[in-house]
């Protein structure tokens, strides 16, 4: 069992606000191998885009606090780190590609340009000019881009939106990253145009052997990408599982709620049902499972303590008693207490 | 109840260019129906819905309310139009002004059509608002006090104030969260059986949705329809390149996504869509059709091929395509 | 009809601590007083505002500000009896400066008003149609905004002769251009918004449209630059004071004090330096709290 390229543990999140301090994130464990791909999925206000930009100081710190637990990247510790220490590692060994190109790519430079530029900085300044300007064209090419001495020369708004999102993920893989972090990489994108995207994905994934964080909201997308899933909730995870058994066997009672109220393409659904109640309060968080004013199954020991993971099978674990107590549920709030 | 007759609306931009948004469209909703209109960006669809309301002049053509054409409408013909067909947008953090509280954001309508005012107007408001649920303390609330969910259905209730005949939705669901989306969904799909005359455009890109909520579908590709028909035959048996291309890049929310729908072979389109602006000629999708003819998909813009019952397609070889 | 219901959502969050109503006020007002220019340039404004209310009342020489003259006490230093020292007729230089404050602020308030008047109603015509009838009032805005304001006040007021009330004619029509512009550019943008289209598809007719949704969201723009206006147009008046265009001697105002104590520099400093740290004040308390107002109403645009 190798190391976690990426490992997690306890880590606790807020944003100190004219109401008090918001705990958008409440307590996370992760590990990440080399060379996964993890989905990372939950609805808006989950803290998926948080916990990341967390993990490598992308907050700016007022408001954003990190109250405690660790993030490890290769066995060396990021919480706590100066700025100019973290600042070194992103680009280098973490890089980011977000959702909107258009934004993230300056409109008066030519893309060539920034690619070098990037090239060059993530390099700290060894790599010469010309040789980035090769590495650029081949990370062009890498990328699929159709004519890649012309996309070179273009200005960023004679690309489209599947092409810009192209020359990010040329320039966040340019330096070789060990992590690939994409947040929302198709959501901006034409549903023909994202499969695009995700096919290159999947092939860098494999191709260059990287290891991947695909956050999303939405999980058909994650699903062609992705091997494993994990679920947020609220500022927590609520379920990590390889993608077949997400989909085959969930097993936490949001993860099950999110799969129901899902309409499908191919197969008639006859009714859509929807979770009942809405996200807590983060400003006054709920002790134990912050999914129970929600659960149809939760019961007193939901909300007494927090919830341990449960071990459901190699790979799966589930953030809910229903599963720790080995038992079922008999009605709302009843407990088994034996198997 | 809504014909939409050869409409074209095009866009004359300062370079002396067109932007050929729709490009000769002909559709028809019979009263009661539920009709999905797919596409994506540059398919037009949006601007269809805006023209049905008269909110986009057309450049030629008919658009049809319940008979009376909107395209070139007199201001007493559009004023008609207003209490006769409505139309709830995509953003709702948007289609709400962000100074006017929520009560009187939903009265507007009523304001502006009906003798209603005082309490009377009071009442009629908390009625609509409380058949979306939205409770009486919402009435005067701003809309930043309100998440997404409750602006769209705060939207629905403006515009179901003058009982509409037609309804057009653009995009309602697509900048909500999946649970939220499930219960704006549940709702669309229970007001569909308590207005049965009431008929609906459902305008989106989301293939699984417009499967939930529609029963007929149109696919539209840089503003023309390439295939039409009952939801269930167009999703199970598409006969156009295209409809196959989008079924094929829709994600489904499932283990493994290589095993699509049932016979759907796998067809991943290369190359961007191209812009409105320069549409290219004879049949619009042939630069990146898998199976285009050059003489034939370059040159003729296809006629609708009928190939099952109320399905047609626009494709040289839709009836020679498998059915696969 | 009956109808499909959707269930009420949940309660939203408990309670929130302080009522709604007022919350959204109470956090620009907590932001606001983050800051310290912010709160220093709100002091010195009300500061200005409770002289120009109360100067007359507690003036010690009353007399002084209408054209008495007592040449025994002429050109006497600060002192406990003058705190701000006499000019050469023997007026007392604080009593001055505390009458000065009410046509100062007269001449604010007017100037800014009235170009507010005349220059938010052409900005929403403007931005609102289209055509020729927009091209020339932006036309004609560009016309005036070319000119130097300060010379174009000089020569309007060349034209209809010196006086406080022909500066603040003039300054109006200097200042209400920067107005137009603004709107304009607000209106444009907000024309696209997606509620207006809503409210145009339920039958809302283009005044409407103005008037109910178009102006209240111009609103936080025009407040800011009003208050930063004010600064700018009491400066103006000063100029034209110091010029001698503006109020004539032996009227009060700050600006033609400093013209009449400059030829008494250095030596008896206290003649120009009085009146114009009075206006360096009060412009710069205008100024900060324009400031921070934008910072609290639209921080986008800091």
């Amino acid at each position: 069992m190798t190391d976690p390229l990426l490992s997690i543990r306890g880590l606790e999140l807020a944003f100190d606000t004219f109401d008090g301090p918001y705990h958008a994130i409440g307590g996370v464990d992760l590990d990440l191998q080399p060379g996964e791909a993890l989905g990372l999925v939950g609805e808006t206000g989950c803290g998926k885009s948080v916990l990341t930009r967390a993990a490598f100081g992308l907050l700016p710190s007022p408001p954003a606090r990190i109250v405690a637990g660790s993030v490890k990247l290769g066995g060396r510790e990021l919480v706590g780190l100066p700025e100019r220490d973290l600042r070194s590692i992103r680009g280098a060994e973490v890089a980011m590609i977000f959702q909107d190109p258009m934004t993230y790519l300056n409109p008066v430079f030519r893309v060539g340009t920034q690619l070098v530029d990037a090239i060059r900085a993530q390099s700290k300044g060894r790599i010469r000019k010309a040789e980035a300007k090769d590495i650029a064209l081949a990370m062009l090419e890498k990328v699929h881009l159709p004519n890649p001495e012309r996309q070179f020369r273009a200005y960023p708004h004679e690309l489209s939106g599947g092409m810009r999102q192209r020359v990010l993920i040329a320039m966040a893989l340019a330096a070789k990253p060990r992590l690939l972090i994409a947040d929302e990489p198709t959501t901006a994108l034409d549903v023909t145009i994202q499969a695009q995207i995700l096919r290159l994905m999947g092939e860098l994934v494999e191709d260059m052997g990287l290891t991947m964080i695909m956050i999303s909201h939405d999980l058909g997308v994650v699903a062609q990408v992705c091997s494993r899933v994990a679920v947020m909730y609220a500022g927590q995870i609520v379920e990590d599982a390889p993608v077949e058994r997400i989909f085959d066997a969930p097993s936490h009672p949001y993860t099950k709620g999110l799969l129901k109220a899902l309409p499908h393409p191919f197969k008639p659904v006859e009714s859509l049902a929807s979770i009942p109640g809405s996200l807590p309060d983060l400003l006054h968080p709920p002790t134990g499972c912050r999914f129970a004013a929600r659960c149809p199954h939760a019961g007193p020991a939901c909300t007494s303590g927090p919830v341990p993971f449960a071990d459901l099978a190699p790979g799966h674990r589930a953030a809910c008693r229903l599963h720790l107590e080995g038992g079922v549920l008999g009605g709302t709030g009843a407990f088994a207490e034996t198997a | 109840m809504l014909e939409l007759d050869d409409l074209r609306i095009h866009f004359p931009l300062a370079s002396g260019e067109v932007v050929k948004a729709v490009d000769g469209v002909t559709l028809s909703l019979a009263p009661g129906e539920t009709v999905g209109l797919v596409g994506e960006s540059g398919s037009g669809k949006s601007t269809i819905g805006k023209a049905a309301l008269g909110l986009i002049p057309a450049t030629s053509g008919a658009i049809r309310v319940g008979g009376e054409d909107v395209v070139g409408a007199s201001a007493a013909t559009l004023r008609r139009l207003r209490s006769r067909a409505q139309i709830i947008f995509q953003d709702p953090h948007a289609s709400l002004n962000p100074r006017m509280t929520i009560s009187r954001s939903v009265a507007e309508g009523l304001i502006l059509n009906t003798p209603l005012r005082g309490k009377a107007l009071r009442e009629r408001v908390a009625e609509l608002l409380a058949r979306v649920g939205l409770p009486e303390q919402f009435l005067n609330r701003f809309p930043h006090e309100l998440s997404g969910g409750q602006k769209q259905r705060a939207c629905i209730a403006r515009a179901l104030a003058l009982d509409p005949e037609v309804l057009v939705l653009d995009e309602p669901t697509s900048a909500l969260d999946v649970s939220v989306q499930a219960q704006i969904l549940t709702f669309l799909k229970e007001l569909q059986a308590a207005r049965p005359s009431m008929t609906s455009l459902f305008i989106s890109h989301n293939l699984a949705v417009v499967r939930f909520l529609c029963q007929r579908v149109a696919v539209m590709y840089l503003g023309r329809i390439v295939e039409e028909g009952p939801v269930a035959e167009v999703f199970e048996n598409p006969r156009h390149p295209y409809t196959r291309a989008l079924l094929a890049a829709a994600p489904a929310p499932e283990a493994n996504p290589r095993a699509k729908g049932p016979r759907v072979d796998y067809v991943e389109l290369t190359g961007d869509i191209p812009s409105p602006v320069n549409t290219p000629s004879g049949c619009a999708f042939h630069t990146r059709c898998p199976v285009a003819r050059k003489g034939i998909c370059d040159v003729d813009r296809p006629a609708d091929l009928e190939v099952g019952p109320r399905h047609r397609a626009a494709c040289h070889f839709a009836r020679d395509l498998e059915a696969a | 009809m009956s109808d499909a219901a959707l269930p009420a959502p949940a309660a939203q969050a408990p309670a929130p601590r302080r009522p709604m109503r007022f919350r959204e006020t109470r956090r620009m007002a907590a932001t606001y007083s983050r800051s310290i220019s912010a709160m220093l340039g709100l002091a010195l404004v009300v500061l200005f505002l409770a002289t120009a209310a109360f100067g007359p009342l507690v003036a010690p020489f009353p007399e002084d500000a209408t054209g008495a003259v007592n040449f025994e006490a002429k050109l006497l230093p600060p002192s406990a009896e003058h705190l701000f020292g006499t000019d050469q007729v023997g007026n007392d230089i604080f009593s001055r400066v505390l009458f000065g404050a009410r046509t100062t602020l007269q001449i604010g308030l007017t100037v800014t008003g009235i170009a507010i008047l005349i220059g938010v109603p052409l900005g929403l015509i403007a931005g609102m149609t289209g055509g020729w009838v927009a091209e020339t009032i932006m036309r004609v805005t560009d016309i005036f905004l070319s000119i130097p304001g300060l010379i174009l006040a000089i020569a309007i007021v060349g034209a209809l002769g010196p006086g406080i009330l022909n500066a603040m004619v003039a300054l109006s029509l200097v200042w209400w251009p920067g107005y137009v512009r603004l709107v304009q550019a607000k209106t444009l943008s907000l024309r696209n918004e997606v509620y207006v289209d809503a409210a145009r598809a339920l039958g809302a007719g283009p005044l409407r449209i103005l008037f109910v949704h178009v102006l209240p969201n111009c609103l936080s723009p025009i407040v800011v630059k009003a208050s930063m206006d004010m600064g700018m147009a009491i400066l103006g008046a000063a100029s034209l004071g110091f010029l001698g265009l503006g109020a004539q001697p032996p009227f009060p105002e700050w600006g033609a004090m400093i013209a009449q104590g400059r030829s008494y520099l250095p030596d008896w400093w206290w003649c120009a330096f009085f009146p114009g740290l009075a206006i360096y004040l009060t412009v710069l308390g205008f100024n900060l709290m324009g400031d921070g107002l934008r910072d609290v109403l639209d921080p986008r645009q800091r």
